[in-house]
């Protein structure tokens, strides 16, 4: 029984559509990502979750009861906001303790939950205090407070963490993630940071101007994205597109890119491929390789790649990434951190063919 | 000294000029209101009373004149405060409430309504004065106390709702989602989240209302009977029916009397007032 089941939603203000026929599943204990770049939708479609925002068209099922026209506060949910939306006036303790009031909850039950929420988001200690005297991160953790003392059947969590410093993000992700661990609690989760994406998510929902562009696992969106805009938003450095001509040659795929002051580089791809003439190949910077004479790397074939102009040198510290110039795009290689690559001189990488993806240049959609 | 003390210090006489200039009016009044009649026809306007009386205090509110009646101010100012302060109550809590949903509550064709009721602060007094008299004497209320306080209330509105919204808008629309969230409703969330942050516009609202309503003139001479005149008619009365011999310490008492509560209001709550009007700026 899934948990949340959105059916043909539709979302539009006056002529201007703002969601495009969505459809989205998920089970109990289910982490759903909703990641794109602004202005695609996903904050507007959390808000229709919620019962904040009308919808147009559609049904919103939760915990398996239709609740398209419910109100918010009867849809079992429990939301996170981005600018935490704390009550300023409001203690620590009554701002995570106010939705049980307001519902009639009777003391002794407020006072056991709100000591049980304290006490798993170690915020004992600022229960007397105001909003306005807490950092950033102490804020965050009585805005999440106050959605697990309502013990719902869904959380919703609209980019809690953008408004935190780089380094109290990450320390923050981790504890939302053992929390969900802890708790098998369902939760649906905005955010445009594909990292915060990838790292929590059990599911993916990629969009774009109100459309799902792919719903899937991390490891799917990653390895197997649906278009070429996936590609492009999942992953960082991201992944490298890279114009290319086809012909299949004898139950193998021979595939060329222009490669500058040179002939066209040619690798070629062991399986048949149906493919057209032009195609973009897709390629992350972790699966080119150095070729290293004989000694084939997993998943490269011989004749799978070339020496090529290295332009730029990277060091990151663990790895060393190398731009060079393919089919008239920048492309970037992930190397090993003692990789002997020099910039300004030819060096041999090699592309995992098992691992590429095939896009059409005319949609942008995917052909393998 | 070097030229910017020379500076400062002339900039402190400049302002310490304007300070005299602005207060003279002051000085004449209490100075005026304190001398015997004697004393004011053979002294200097500008002097200090020889010897202080406090008789045309006494006279101004109790026995003056105003018409035929001589009872002073004190009914007049009675029927102000009875006035006033149900009239500075109701315009500020339909303006709060005005404002909570204009600025947190949008509707279709919510900025046509506010552009409406911001309309209704420009229009004069005298445009409506007659309309109004028809309006209160179809409602039954024209020239008693409940009248003036509708008519108050109504033109208040417009001012009062312009600031709870102007105060209301800045505060995010996060807040109300969280509370609907919370199982809250439209009065729970007012009551609960807006009311208690409200107080530096509540005290802007609430001197402003006192100050027009205090003051006004034209309605009170315009829509009272003879038993609900406000204090600023019957000044005008006692000023206007001295017979013989002009008492000016009695009217100056008088017009000190009429303009005390006001005074009083900015004296307690003025620190809020400055406070009030800049709060949504200083946030920004």
């Amino acid at each position: 029984m899934p948990i949340l089941e959105i059916d043909h939603l539709q979302k539009a203000y006056g002529d201007t559509h703002i969601l495009h026929d969505i459809n989205i599943a998920i089970e109990p204990g289910d982490f759903l990502v909703l990641v794109g770049p602004s202005g695609c939708g996903k904050s507007t479609l959390l808000n229709c979750i919620a019962g904040l925002e009308p919808i147009t068209g559609g049904t919103i099922r939760i915990a398996d009861r239709d609740v398209t026209g419910v109100s918010p506060k009867d849809r079992d949910i429990a939301m996170v906001f981005q600018s935490y939306a704390l009550y300023p006036t409001m203690s620590v303790a009554k701002n995570i303790t106010f939705g049980m009031q307001v519902r009639g909850v009777d003391k002794a039950t407020q006072e056991r939950k709100l000591a049980e929420v304290a006490r798993q988001l170690q915020i004992e200690q600022l229960l007397n205090r105001k909003p306005g005297q807490l950092s950033g991160g102490q804020r965050q953790r009585v805005a999440m407070g106050r959605a697990l003392v309502r013990d719902p059947a869904l959380f919703l969590f609209d980019e809690p963490l953008s408004n935190l410093d780089a380094k109290l993000r990450v320390s923050m992700r981790t504890e939302i993630k053992k929390l969900h661990q802890d708790l098998n609690a369902s939760i649906v989760y905005v955010t445009h940071d594909q990292i915060e994406a990838m790292t929590l998510a059990t599911k993916i929902v990629v969009m774009k101007g109100g459309v799902i562009q792919q719903i899937g696992t991390p490891a799917e969106i990653y390895n197997k994205p649906a278009n070429m805009f996936v590609a492009d938003f999942m992953g960082s450095p991201a992944m490298n597109l890279i114009p290319a001509r086809v012909r299949a040659e004898g139950g193998q795929t021979r595939i060329e890119i222009d490669r500058p002051g040179d002939a066209p580089l040619v690798i070629t791809d062991p399986v048949a491929r149906d493919l057209p003439a032009e195609i973009v190949l897709g390629v992350r910077p972790e699966d080119i390789h150095e070729a290293t004479g004989n000694a084939h790397l997993p998943g490269t074939a011989q004749g799978a790649g070339g020496d090529v102009l290295i332009e730029i040198v990277e060091p990151a510290g663990a790895d060393t990434f190398a731009v060079t110039h393919l089919g008239g795009k920048p492309v970037t290689a992930r190397l090993r951190a003692e990789s002997a690559v020099q910039a300004r001189k030819p060096f041999p990488l090699a592309f995992d063919l098992s691992k590429v993806s095939y896009f059409s240049p005319k949609d942008g959609q995917r052909l393998n | 000294m070097t030229s910017n003390t020379v500076l400062r210090w002339g900039l402190y006489g400049i302002l310490f000029l304007f300070a005299a200039f602005y207060l003279m009016p002051l000085f004449v009044m209490l100075t005026t209101s304190l001398k015997s009649l004697e004393e004011i026809r053979t002294g200097s306007l500008l002097a200090l009373p020889r010897e202080i009386t406090f008789a045309p205090w006494a006279e101004a509110w109790s026995t003056a004149c105003a018409g035929t009646q001589c009872e002073g101010l004190r009914p007049f100012f009675w029927n102000s405060v009875l006035m006033a302060v149900p009239a500075v109550a109701i315009s500020t809590v339909v303006g709060a409430l005005n404002g909570y949903v204009f600025a947190q509550w949008r509707f279709r064709g919510a900025n046509l309504f506010f552009a409406a009721i911001l309309f209704g602060c420009f229009i004069p007094f005298q445009v409506v004065l007659l309309p109004m008299a028809q309006m209160l004497g179809l409602m039954g209320i024209a020239g008693t106390i409940p009248g003036l306080i509708f008519v108050h209330v109504i033109y208040g509105i417009g001012f009062t709702t312009l600031f709870f919204r102007n105060y209301y808008v800045t505060i995010p629309q996060e807040l109300v989602r969280a509370a609907k969230v919370d199982g809250a409703g439209f009065f729970r969330i007012f009551w609960s989240i807006f009311l208690p942050i409200s107080l530096p516009i509540i005290t802007v609202s609430v001197i402003w209302q006192f100050t027009q309503i205090w003051n006004d003139f034209l309605f009170g001479v315009s829509f009272s009977g003879p038993g609900s005149q406000p204090v600023t008619v019957a000044l005008n009365n006692i000023v206007n029916s001295t017979t013989g011999v002009k008492a000016y310490n009695v009217d100056m008492a008088a017009a000190i009397i009429a303009a005390l509560p006001t005074l009083l209001v900015y004296v307690v709550a003025g620190k809020y007032f400055i406070r009030g009007l800049t709060a949504g700026s200083v946030k920004g």
